[in-house]
């Protein structure tokens, strides 16, 4: 596949941390293409660095060695009000707790990208609530998040994460804090979303069951992708 | 300024989390409690600055012209020399000063009497605001003429309006200078006034100018003209405009001159005393920054899941920076709500009580006066304080990394 076809491009992430004297390596040289549309789960154990990886690739953290590129742009060499436009244009993010403002209905807190990017509250509110009905929430848009349940809660999660609609949604263990019946759910959500809305979706899991479901998958160990 | 800042600041700061919890309701009431002294104690400060004003403006006009040798007779003709100069000059009249001694039911006590033109004295003067009983007209038939008189003279002296009372006059010998002549001239009371200073209400007596004249035996002779000009604040100008041009042997002073040295403390004291009760404001902006320090911390989560939707750490510390604005402004609004309650307090307390003694202060009693000027500095200053002290924590919420809140669960 051609390069023009990549969206995202990590070459050579390094990341470690200061702990005591000496220097806690996360990420050890990790390279990954996304393409357009396309769907990838990264398994591994706690502790390998897969969330540190998603965290740098969706611009929260900055490496400490390596490059990333968003088709052709180069993301580190932008300061952070381009970055925070950027991401909030470009990326989605769901993580294993749901992340809610609680002051914040269900419904505000979908509208809240919107508000960020400088739409009116008309049109945010008509955009988070067209979402929330097309995640089953409608009767629920006026609920606090301590009236919602655990799934009602990751379903808003990834309302917000997707009301700008993004061009790719990273997610680092979103059914990792939910039952299994309601982790089915979501995990089947996903995928519907990732046809519906033609995003490239990144998950970051240690579920086997949910990983092999995708397409393409990487495991890592150590901070190195595991051959 | 992105239009969701004070959106998300406002529903963040009105939450259980942050203004309803923890300190935040005491830092709060610190700064109501300070806006509110500022409010009461500027209050207090330019309700005597305005109290003695209208005082001296209602009773002895917005400037005096006196004349060190004998006025001229034709005063219309001075009145129109001055109203060429000063152009503002709405009406005169002529006035005589006249010391006595007031003596009635056993009791004597110094006075001054001011004789006034009655047909003019309401165009320069404004006795008719001042009538505590009776009325303030000095015209009319009675068989003796007609008198006003302070509030506290007419209960020392047990008057009432409608009674008679006689003043002695001592009036120099002609052959011997040496000496004295009593005359005698007995007034009826018109009217009671709070003349608003102490010591008029003391010893003033308002009456017609030709009685004045006749029970002082100085024929048509008068001491000035009473002036009034457009305005009060131009007073001033005026009375220096016209000394320069009327020149000696006329004498002008304007309603500052009799007080100048209490005006002038009023000027100096109230930066003084803004800067010491802001010291409570300031105080309490501490408190606020504390509040909000807790607050970045708390909010930890929030602030990584807001940079996450695309809050840069600029916007992340505007949230924040607003919040103390925001908690400026509910200081300020409630702040301003205890103040008029305090002042309403005041009042009370000086019309049960005599919290003012006149002896000390010279007035009796404050007409508490909030001035815009006097609020728009307590609000600029009040609101630039919060904001100041909210920099701090709202530069500590901006440099948080989201990835450690995402962590921090």
């Amino acid at each position: 596949m051609s390069d023009s076809n990549v969206f995202l491009k990590a070459v050579d992430i390094h990341k470690s941390y200061t702990q005591g004297t000496g220097e806690l390596e996360i990420l050890r040289g990790v390279s990954l293409e996304i393409k357009e549309g396309e769907a990838l789960a990264i398994l591994g154990a706690s502790g390998a660095g897969k969330s540190t990886l998603l965290h740098i690739m969706g611009t929260l953290d900055r490496p400490n060695r390596g490059e990333l590129y968003c088709e052709g742009r180069d993301l580190l060499a932008m300061g952070d009000e381009e970055l925070s436009r950027f991401r909030n244009a470009e990326m989605g993010f769901v993580f294993q707790f749901h992340h809610l403002l609680s002051e914040f209905s269900a419904l505000e807190n979908v509208m809240i990208p919107c508000r960020v990017a400088g739409e009116s509250l008309r049109l945010a509110r008509e955009k988070a609530l067209h979402l929330l009905d097309f995640m089953g929430l409608a009767e629920r848009a006026e609920h606090f998040p301590n009236q919602l349940s655990g799934g009602e809660l990751q379903r808003v999660a990834i309302a917000r994460a997707l009301v700008r609609h993004p061009r790719i949604l990273f997610a680092d263990e979103p059914t990792g804090n939910l039952d299994s019946m309601t982790s089915g759910k979501i995990q089947e959500l996903f995928f519907r979303l990732k046809e519906e809305m033609k995003l490239a979706l990144v998950i970051v899991t240690h579920d086997l069951t949910f990983a092999t479901r995708f397409p393409k998958v990487y495991r890592m160990k150590d901070g190195q992708w595991q051959s | 300024m992105n239009k969701s800042l004070p959106w998300i600041a406002w529903r963040l700061l009105m939450s259980r989390k942050t203004l309803f919890g923890g300190s935040a309701p005491l830092a709060l009431l610190g700064l109501i409690l300070g806006v509110a002294a500022l409010v009461a104690s500027m209050a207090v400060m330019s309700g005597f600055e305005s109290t003695l004003k209208k005082a001296m403006a209602d009773v002895s006009g917005h400037a005096q012209v006196v004349k060190r040798s004998r006025f001229p007779d034709d005063w219309r003709e001075l009145e129109e020399r001055i109203r060429k100069i000063e152009p503002t000059l709405v009406s005169s009249s002529r006035f005589v000063f006249i010391e006595a001694v007031l003596a009635h039911s056993g009791k004597i006590s110094g006075v001054l009497i001011q004789g006034v033109d009655p047909e003019r004295v309401n165009h320069v003067l404004n006795f008719r605001s001042r009538v505590v009983s009776g009325s303030e007209d000095l015209r009319g038939s009675t068989e003796v003429p007609l008198a006003l008189m302070g509030k506290s003279l007419a209960a020392k002296m047990n008057l009432k309006v409608g009674d008679r009372f006689r003043v002695v006059v001592p009036v120099a010998d002609a052959v011997d200078p040496s000496k004295f002549q009593r005359r005698v001239g007995e007034f009826q009371l018109q009217g009671i006034l709070d003349l608003g200073k102490y010591e008029w209400n003391e010893r003033f007596i308002v009456t017609d100018l030709a009685a004045a004249q006749k029970v002082a035996d100085i024929g048509d002779r008068y001491s000035g003209l009473l002036l009034r000009f457009k305005d009060v604040d131009h007073a001033r100008d005026a009375a220096f405009q016209l000394s320069q041009t009327l020149g000696s042997p006329y004498w002008i002073r304007d309603w500052r001159d009799a007080n100048e040295n209490l005006f002038e403390a009023v000027q100096v004291e109230r930066p003084g005393i803004f800067m010491v009760v802001l010291i409570i404001t300031l105080v309490a902006a501490f408190n606020v920054s504390a509040t909000l320090f807790v607050n970045v911390v708390r909010r930890f989560k929030d602030i990584a899941i807001l940079k996450t939707v695309g809050l840069s750490p600029k916007d992340i510390i505007k949230i924040f920076a607003l919040q103390g604005v925001f908690l400026g402004a509910i200081g300020l609004f409630f702040g301003f709500l205890l103040g008029f309650v305090l002042c309403g307090l005041f009042s009370l307390a000086q019309s049960r009580l005599g919290l003012i003694s006149g002896e000390v202060y010279r007035l009796d009693s404050i007409e508490l006066n909030i001035r815009w000027v006097d609020s728009l500095a307590i609000c600029v200053a009040t609101l630039a304080i919060c904001f100041i002290a909210t920099l701090a924590p709202a530069r500590r919420g901006g440099k948080l990394n989201p990835v450690e809140g995402l962590r921090n669960e």
